[in-house]
Protein backbone atom coordinates (compact mmCIF):
# COMPACT_ATOMS: atom_id res chain seq x y z
CA UNK A 1 0.00 0.00 0.00
CA UNK A 2 1.38 3.26 -1.29
CA UNK A 3 1.62 5.70 2.14
CA UNK A 4 -0.47 8.90 0.55
CA UNK A 5 2.52 12.11 0.87
CA UNK A 6 2.25 14.09 4.24
CA UNK A 7 3.66 17.77 3.22
CA UNK A 8 3.74 18.56 7.17
CA UNK A 9 5.53 15.53 8.40
CA UNK A 10 8.00 15.57 5.04
CA UNK A 11 9.21 19.67 6.88
CA UNK A 12 9.22 17.86 10.03
CA UNK A 13 11.97 15.09 8.75
CA UNK A 14 13.61 18.06 7.11
CA UNK A 15 14.16 19.74 10.35
CA UNK A 16 15.05 15.99 11.93
CA UNK A 17 17.94 15.36 8.98
CA UNK A 18 20.18 18.99 8.93
CA UNK A 19 23.24 16.93 10.34
CA UNK A 20 23.33 14.48 7.39
CA UNK A 21 22.40 17.52 4.99
CA UNK A 22 25.60 19.42 6.76
CA UNK A 23 27.41 16.43 5.54
CA UNK A 24 26.69 15.47 2.44
CA UNK A 25 26.70 18.86 1.35
CA UNK A 26 30.31 19.05 2.64
CA UNK A 27 30.92 16.07 0.91
CA UNK A 28 29.56 17.41 -2.23
CA UNK A 29 32.26 20.19 -2.01
CA UNK A 30 35.31 17.91 -1.10
CA UNK A 31 34.66 16.35 -4.02
CA UNK A 32 33.82 19.05 -6.62
CA UNK A 33 35.96 21.88 -5.26
CA UNK A 34 34.23 24.10 -7.40
CA UNK A 35 32.74 26.98 -5.54
CA UNK A 36 30.74 28.24 -8.39
CA UNK A 37 26.66 29.23 -7.86
CA UNK A 38 25.81 27.11 -10.28
CA UNK A 39 27.94 24.06 -8.80
CA UNK A 40 26.78 25.54 -5.27
CA UNK A 41 22.95 25.00 -6.08
CA UNK A 42 22.96 21.97 -7.56
CA UNK A 43 24.68 20.56 -4.64
CA UNK A 44 22.12 21.98 -2.25
CA UNK A 45 19.22 21.46 -4.00
CA UNK A 46 20.76 17.06 -4.29
CA UNK A 47 21.64 17.03 -0.78
CA UNK A 48 18.16 18.95 0.45
CA UNK A 49 16.18 15.94 -1.18
CA UNK A 50 19.00 13.17 -0.40
CA UNK A 51 18.67 14.50 3.23
CA UNK A 52 14.95 14.61 3.02
CA UNK A 53 14.14 10.98 1.72
CA UNK A 54 16.87 9.21 3.33
CA UNK A 55 15.60 10.18 6.48
CA UNK A 56 12.10 9.74 5.47
CA UNK A 57 12.91 5.45 5.64
CA UNK A 58 15.54 5.49 8.50
CA UNK A 59 15.27 6.99 11.97
CA UNK A 60 18.01 7.76 13.78
CA UNK A 61 17.66 6.21 17.57
CA UNK A 62 20.18 8.88 18.71
CA UNK A 63 23.05 10.93 17.28
CA UNK A 64 25.90 9.80 15.91
CA UNK A 65 28.13 12.16 17.25
CA UNK A 66 27.58 10.92 20.59
CA UNK A 67 29.37 8.07 19.67
CA UNK A 68 32.19 8.57 17.23
CA UNK A 69 36.04 8.38 18.87
CA UNK A 70 37.55 11.73 18.53
CA UNK A 71 41.07 12.20 17.22
CA UNK A 72 43.20 10.23 19.90
CA UNK A 73 41.45 7.23 19.23
CA UNK A 74 41.09 7.52 15.47
CA UNK A 75 44.57 8.00 14.53
CA UNK A 76 46.48 4.99 16.27
CA UNK A 77 43.70 2.93 15.27
CA UNK A 78 44.19 4.12 11.52
CA UNK A 79 47.70 3.46 11.79
CA UNK A 80 47.32 0.23 13.05
CA UNK A 81 44.58 -0.79 10.25
CA UNK A 82 47.06 -0.06 7.45
CA UNK A 83 49.75 -2.48 8.78
CA UNK A 84 47.58 -4.92 9.45
CA UNK A 85 46.31 -4.60 5.97
CA UNK A 86 49.83 -4.86 4.55
CA UNK A 87 50.83 -7.87 6.95
CA UNK A 88 48.13 -9.86 6.40
CA UNK A 89 48.25 -9.16 2.19
CA UNK A 90 51.22 -10.37 2.52
CA UNK A 91 50.80 -13.24 3.82
CA UNK A 92 47.87 -13.90 1.89
CA UNK A 93 49.93 -14.15 -0.69
CA UNK A 94 51.50 -16.46 0.45
CA UNK A 95 48.69 -18.59 1.17
CA UNK A 96 47.96 -17.98 -2.40
CA UNK A 97 50.96 -19.69 -3.69
CA UNK A 98 51.10 -22.73 -0.96
CA UNK A 99 47.39 -22.74 -1.75
CA UNK A 100 46.69 -24.17 1.90
CA UNK A 101 43.27 -22.74 2.76
CA UNK A 102 40.82 -24.22 5.50
CA UNK A 103 38.63 -21.71 5.88
CA UNK A 104 36.30 -21.82 9.31
CA UNK A 105 34.26 -19.27 11.29
CA UNK A 106 35.03 -18.31 14.73
CA UNK A 107 32.89 -17.23 16.89
CA UNK A 108 33.92 -13.91 18.87
CA UNK A 109 32.57 -12.00 21.86
CA UNK A 110 32.99 -7.76 22.16
CA UNK A 111 32.61 -6.34 24.87
CA UNK A 112 32.08 -3.20 23.49
CA UNK A 113 28.31 -2.50 23.19
CA UNK A 114 27.77 0.70 21.54
CA UNK A 115 26.72 -0.13 17.76
CA UNK A 116 29.00 2.29 16.22
CA UNK A 117 32.58 0.75 17.55
CA UNK A 118 31.00 -2.59 17.19
CA UNK A 119 30.78 -1.70 13.25
CA UNK A 120 33.59 0.07 13.15
CA UNK A 121 35.31 -3.39 14.51
CA UNK A 122 33.35 -4.77 12.36
CA UNK A 123 34.33 -3.73 9.40
CA UNK A 124 38.18 -3.25 10.12
CA UNK A 125 38.22 -7.36 10.29
CA UNK A 126 36.70 -7.44 6.81
CA UNK A 127 38.73 -4.74 5.50
CA UNK A 128 41.90 -6.93 6.52
CA UNK A 129 42.21 -9.91 3.97
CA UNK A 130 41.86 -13.17 4.50
CA UNK A 131 39.01 -12.63 7.31
CA UNK A 132 35.24 -11.68 6.51
CA UNK A 133 32.67 -10.68 9.23
CA UNK A 134 29.75 -12.84 8.18
CA UNK A 135 27.62 -12.03 11.08
CA UNK A 136 26.70 -10.09 14.20
CA UNK A 137 24.21 -10.66 17.10
CA UNK A 138 24.23 -8.32 19.46
CA UNK A 139 28.06 -7.90 20.28
CA UNK A 140 28.77 -10.88 19.02
CA UNK A 141 30.82 -11.33 15.68
CA UNK A 142 31.17 -14.41 13.63
CA UNK A 143 34.46 -14.14 11.68
CA UNK A 144 35.28 -16.10 9.33
CA UNK A 145 39.00 -16.46 8.18
CA UNK A 146 41.39 -18.30 5.82
CA UNK A 147 42.80 -20.79 7.66
CA UNK A 148 40.87 -21.12 11.74
CA UNK A 149 40.39 -24.78 11.50
CA UNK A 150 42.61 -25.96 14.87
CA UNK A 151 42.46 -24.43 18.18
CA UNK A 152 45.94 -21.97 17.75
CA UNK A 153 44.94 -20.73 14.45
CA UNK A 154 41.64 -19.72 15.94
CA UNK A 155 43.68 -18.25 18.83
CA UNK A 156 45.78 -16.14 16.50
CA UNK A 157 41.88 -14.49 14.89
CA UNK A 158 40.62 -13.73 18.03
CA UNK A 159 43.52 -11.91 18.88
CA UNK A 160 43.26 -9.63 15.69
CA UNK A 161 39.92 -8.86 16.47
CA UNK A 162 40.82 -7.95 20.15
CA UNK A 163 43.47 -5.39 19.06
CA UNK A 164 41.13 -3.79 16.99
CA UNK A 165 38.89 -3.71 19.78
CA UNK A 166 41.25 -2.29 22.46
CA UNK A 167 40.90 0.97 20.92
CA UNK A 168 37.24 1.42 21.38
CA UNK A 169 36.90 -0.03 24.79
CA UNK A 170 36.57 3.22 27.37
CA UNK A 171 38.94 3.74 29.48
CA UNK B 1 59.88 7.61 -7.37
CA UNK B 2 58.12 6.02 -5.00
CA UNK B 3 54.81 5.84 -6.02
CA UNK B 4 56.10 3.78 -9.05
CA UNK B 5 57.21 0.72 -6.19
CA UNK B 6 53.72 1.75 -4.84
CA UNK B 7 52.34 1.03 -8.30
CA UNK B 8 54.40 -2.16 -8.75
CA UNK B 9 53.19 -3.55 -5.29
CA UNK B 10 49.66 -3.28 -6.68
CA UNK B 11 50.34 -4.77 -9.67
CA UNK B 12 51.36 -7.86 -7.51
CA UNK B 13 48.34 -7.43 -5.24
CA UNK B 14 46.01 -7.31 -8.42
CA UNK B 15 48.01 -10.56 -9.89
CA UNK B 16 47.68 -12.86 -6.52
CA UNK B 17 44.23 -11.48 -6.09
CA UNK B 18 43.31 -12.94 -9.02
CA UNK B 19 45.47 -16.48 -9.25
CA UNK B 20 43.79 -16.52 -5.67
CA UNK B 21 40.18 -16.54 -7.38
CA UNK B 22 41.17 -19.17 -9.85
CA UNK B 23 42.91 -21.46 -7.36
CA UNK B 24 40.54 -21.65 -4.36
CA UNK B 25 37.92 -24.29 -4.85
CA UNK B 26 35.40 -23.03 -2.77
CA UNK B 27 33.36 -20.17 -2.31
CA UNK B 28 34.54 -18.44 0.74
CA UNK B 29 38.23 -18.71 -0.33
CA UNK B 30 37.65 -17.08 -3.27
CA UNK B 31 35.67 -14.22 -1.07
CA UNK B 32 38.52 -14.17 0.82
CA UNK B 33 41.35 -13.80 -1.83
CA UNK B 34 39.14 -11.08 -3.63
CA UNK B 35 39.20 -8.87 -0.50
CA UNK B 36 43.10 -8.79 -1.48
CA UNK B 37 42.09 -6.67 -4.36
CA UNK B 38 38.91 -4.85 -3.01
CA UNK B 39 40.84 -3.34 -0.14
CA UNK B 40 45.20 -3.24 -0.49
CA UNK B 41 45.22 -3.38 -3.96
CA UNK B 42 42.75 0.00 -4.18
CA UNK B 43 44.40 1.55 -1.08
CA UNK B 44 48.19 1.36 -2.86
CA UNK B 45 46.77 2.71 -6.29
CA UNK B 46 45.12 5.46 -4.11
CA UNK B 47 48.16 5.91 -1.90
CA UNK B 48 50.32 6.48 -5.05
CA UNK B 49 48.63 8.73 -6.76
CA UNK B 50 48.55 10.84 -3.58
CA UNK B 51 52.29 11.22 -3.37
CA UNK B 52 52.27 11.42 -7.52
CA UNK B 53 50.40 14.78 -7.80
CA UNK B 54 51.72 15.85 -4.14
CA UNK B 55 49.84 17.89 -1.82
CA UNK B 56 46.81 19.51 -3.64
CA UNK B 57 43.49 19.26 -4.33
CA UNK B 58 43.54 16.38 -6.53
CA UNK B 59 44.92 14.39 -3.75
CA UNK B 60 42.22 16.12 -1.13
CA UNK B 61 39.71 14.23 -3.57
CA UNK B 62 41.56 10.78 -3.61
CA UNK B 63 41.88 10.70 0.01
CA UNK B 64 38.00 11.63 0.29
CA UNK B 65 37.80 8.67 -2.20
CA UNK B 66 40.22 6.97 -0.34
CA UNK B 67 38.11 6.91 2.95
CA UNK B 68 34.66 6.70 1.31
CA UNK B 69 36.74 3.44 -0.47
CA UNK B 70 37.39 1.80 3.25
CA UNK B 71 34.10 2.52 4.40
CA UNK B 72 32.12 0.85 1.58
CA UNK B 73 34.41 -1.58 0.71
CA UNK B 74 33.73 -3.95 2.81
CA UNK B 75 30.06 -3.94 2.77
CA UNK B 76 29.91 -5.78 -0.65
CA UNK B 77 32.25 -8.68 -0.09
CA UNK B 78 30.33 -9.29 3.76
CA UNK B 79 27.01 -8.82 2.13
CA UNK B 80 27.87 -11.76 -0.48
CA UNK B 81 29.58 -14.20 1.93
CA UNK B 82 26.59 -13.36 4.90
CA UNK B 83 24.09 -14.33 2.22
CA UNK B 84 25.99 -17.43 1.20
CA UNK B 85 26.26 -18.25 4.84
CA UNK B 86 22.92 -17.90 5.76
CA UNK B 87 21.52 -19.94 2.79
CA UNK B 88 23.44 -23.01 4.06
CA UNK B 89 26.56 -22.87 2.07
CA UNK B 90 29.29 -25.13 3.57
CA UNK B 91 31.72 -23.28 5.17
CA UNK B 92 34.14 -26.27 4.64
CA UNK B 93 33.74 -29.84 3.76
CA UNK B 94 35.08 -31.17 7.13
CA UNK B 95 32.69 -29.31 8.53
CA UNK B 96 33.70 -26.35 10.88
CA UNK B 97 32.06 -24.34 13.82
CA UNK B 98 28.51 -23.21 12.42
CA UNK B 99 25.84 -21.37 14.28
Amino acid sequence: MIKRFNFSRFIRCIKNSYQLFIMLFLGWLLLTLDFSYIEMLVGIVVCFFLAALTNYIYQPVSPVSRYFPGLIVLIPYLTRLIFEIYKSSFSMIIRIIRNDNEPAVSMVKLSISNPLSIALVANSITLTPGTITIDTDGSTLYVLAIKAMSEQDKSIVESSVRSFEAFFKRK
Amino acid sequence: MIWSLFLILTCIFIVFGIIGIYRFKDLYCRMLSSSLLDTAAVMTLIIALIIRSGFNSVSLKLMVILAFVMLTGPINNHVISRSAYLNDIDVTKHGGDRK
